[in-house]
């Protein structure tokens, strides 16, 4: 069976995000980048799948500039086998890379898509349930534990209050949830070795896919900054402040 | 991201350090220097990893990666610690030489041990009257039928303690001769009988430790002489280079460490109600402290890239190598300054750069004789 795992390159979670000056979005100039970290528990899975003899092949699609390359790269390096790389310098946004993701299923005929259940940077939580929906395909999401056989798929869910245990037929769309698994780093020898494997490069126009977006950003701001606390000195005291100051009782 | 490196450089630099921060956290890092302890488990996560695969090639089982790429782990390593980027550095040079200077069969039989994790190596060069003045040295090996008997003492071995270390000794098998004609490589098991070793009470580098070897009658099997007898200087010349510059790079990864953990205190550390760092006599010494550290690293890429062209880079290496030792050491002194009182606390880590930078401008050549050999390769032979 083939794999199809999507990677996003994201800000690093690590690095403290900073809104541009003129308010049209977040700085990402000389910022570090890397994969979404849930993407890399999709490429982990997919390759765990693969060593357990349950799939052949993975490949990793990555949408954007040509900086997802680094990101392909990666993936390529923990262990998938080939990268295909939808160039583009406009911003996705959800549906867009379904649609994208769906073209290229139609061509590469995975039996299985893995993604990761949101990306930290827009926190959407979208593409893997609309291309469940345009595929017509079965989805399990928020994967905390997956078993595979020929034609199905054995999903546990994290949902609220608990666990649920799906089966679905393949082929299907599988979002990775925190606690599926913990990602390898890339070995040496597989740095060394993801030298060699091919990325393709195609395009949004080339995949017959219209990507502009939908939406219009406004304007984005920093987080209201956390006013410091006081300490009052008796019971009294926060009553007078909740119903004079704060107006709440 | 840095145009000087390719995506594979950029997922090397990102492994090793995510190796280092998973294996080698601050507070494990903290404990074994003040238990004074080898890592075993962490160079052996190393060799999980392939990082002493990495710089030899492929024929016996290597990555066949550049100095380059030897000289990014090198200071992903010194960026956490100086002392365990000496772990490193210790295997890899020993077995380069041995790529370099070894038989085929000794090539075959030493190289997979290494890369595999099964021994590890040391070199041992000094002695108690033979520093910087390398020739001096007087420990023997004399022939005596397959095998060779080694009598003398070499001091300052760095990791030759370690479990499993294969002592790459240079001794003299020609006393008569100017020392350049008559010295010898031979690879000792620091367990064979006849080896004393002694771990020194030095200032800093606990881990990897310096130790002091005496040898008695120790017979070394004649097929652990590496590149023919008397042929010991020209191992030593051989791979001068490379050893020096991934030396440096663990230098600058060092100072870079020390430059990150006191921009890090001089933005949190209050002082007058605003952040240390906010007084320009703070702000400006670490403005300072980051161009060099900037400098000294450019240099040593620069180097790296000549090597891997097969350049002779020698003149440029050296420079590297005592620029980046001397930045080290300039950075870890101010970082202790900005520290104030709790950097010359041991339950901090500003004392433990303090410390390991100290001999960076001694260890592996001193400062002196670095610039002796610049000026030399300018031209300024001393008379
Ligand atoms: C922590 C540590 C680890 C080490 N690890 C190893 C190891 O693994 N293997 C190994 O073989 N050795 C090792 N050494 C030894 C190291 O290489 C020597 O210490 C170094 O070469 C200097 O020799 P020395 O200490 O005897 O100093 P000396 O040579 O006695 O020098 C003393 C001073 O005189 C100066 N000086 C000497 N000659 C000249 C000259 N011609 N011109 C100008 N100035 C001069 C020096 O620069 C220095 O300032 C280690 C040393 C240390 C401290």
């Amino acid at each position: 069976m083939k794999l199809l795992v999507a990677v996003k390159r994201v800000i690093d979670y690590n690095v403290k995000i900073r809104v541009k000056a003129d308010k049209t979005g977040v700085e990402t100039a000389n910022v570090k980048m890397s994969m979404n970290p849930f993407d890399e528990i999709a490429v982990e899975e997919a390759i765990r799948l693969k060593e357990a003899g349950a799939a052949k092949e993975i490949v990793a699609v990555s949408m954007g500039p040509q900086g997802c390359q680094e990101t392909i790269r990666t993936a390529l390096a923990m262990g998938a086998d080939r990268g295909i790389h939808v160039l583009t310098d406009i911003a996705l946004e959800p549906l867009a890379v379904a649609k994208l993701l769906k073209a290229i299923i139609a061509k590469e005929q995975p039996g299985l898509v893995i993604l990761g259940k949101q990306a930290i940077d827009d926190d959407c939580n979208q593409t893997g349930q609309m291309l469940a929906a345009l595929m017509n395909w079965p989805q399990a999401t928020f994967a905390s534990k997956l078993k595979l056989t020929a034609e199905t798929a054995e999903v546990t869910r994290e949902v609220d209050g608990g666990l649920e245990t799906i089966a679905i037929k393949l082929p299907a769309v599988v979002t990775t949830d925190l606690r599926l698994n913990e990602p390898r780093y890339a070995s040496l020898p597989n740095i060394m070795k993801a030298k060699k494997k091919t990325i393709d490069q195609t395009t949004p126009e080339a995949l017959d896919v219209n990507v502009q977006p939908r939406l219009t950003t406004l304007q984005v701001t920093e987080p209201v900054k956390r006013q410091g606390g006081k300490k009052l000195g008796s019971v009294e005291e926060l009553v007078d402040k909740l119903m004079h100051e704060a107006q709440v009782i | 991201m840095d145009s000087r490196f390719s995506e594979e450089q950029n997922l090397l630099r990102d492994t090793v350090a995510k190796l280092m921060a998973k294996h080698c956290p601050p507070e494990f890092m903290r404990r074994i220097d003040r238990e004074q302890s080898y890592p075993y488990m962490l160079y052996d996560s190393w060799v999980e990893a392939g990082l002493f695969r990495m710089p030899f090639a492929e024929a016996y089982g290597g990555l066949g990666g550049s100095t380059v790429d030897a000289c990014i782990i090198a200071e992903e390593i010194g960026r956490v610690s100086a002392d365990l980027s000496m772990m490193y550095g210790g295997s890899t040079f020993c077995g380069l030489n041995v790529q370099r200077k070894g038989s085929e069969e000794q090539k075959a039989y030493w190289l997979p041990r290494l890369m595999s994790g099964e021994i590890r190596m040391s070199i041992s060069m000094s002695e108690p009257d033979a520093g910087s003045d390398v020739g001096a040295i007087r420990t023997t090996a004399v022939r005596d039928g397959d095998h060779y008997i080694v009598n003398g003492q070499k001091l300052w071995a760095t990791g030759a303690g370690a479990k499993n270390n294969v002592i790459n000794v240079y001794v003299k098998t020609d006393p008569k001769v100017h020392y350049r004609q008559g010295m010898s490589l031979f690879l000792v098991d620091n367990d064979t009988p006849g080896i004393e070793l002694r771990k020194l009470d030095m200032l800093g580098r606990y881990c990897t430790g310096t130790y002091e070897i005496f040898f008695k009658d120790v017979r070394v099997p004649a097929d652990r002489l590496i590149g023919g007898e008397n042929k010991g200087w020209e191992c030593i010349l051989s791979g001068l280079q490379v050893e020096r510059v991934v030396a440096a790079a663990a230098d600058v990864g060092s100072a870079e460490g020390c430059v990150e953990m006191a921009l890090a205190y001089a933005k949190d550390r209050k002082q007058f109600g605003r952040p240390i760092g906010t007084f320009q006599a703070i702000a400006h010494m670490l403005a300072d402290m980051a161009t060099e550290v900037a400098a000294a690293r450019a240099l040593m890429y620069q180097c790296a890239a000549m090597v891997d062209q097969g350049e002779d880079a020698l003149k440029d290496i050296t420079m590297a190598k005592l620029f980046a030792s001397e930045t080290y050491a300039k950075v870890a002194n101010l970082g202790m300054q900005i520290f104030g009182a709790y950097g010359y606390n041991k339950e901090f880590d500003m004392q433990r750069h303090y410390r390991d930078a100290r001999i960076a401008t001694v260890a592996a050549g001193t400062s002196q004789v670095q610039r002796n050999l610049i000026a030399g390769l300018m031209g300024l032979k001393a008379q």
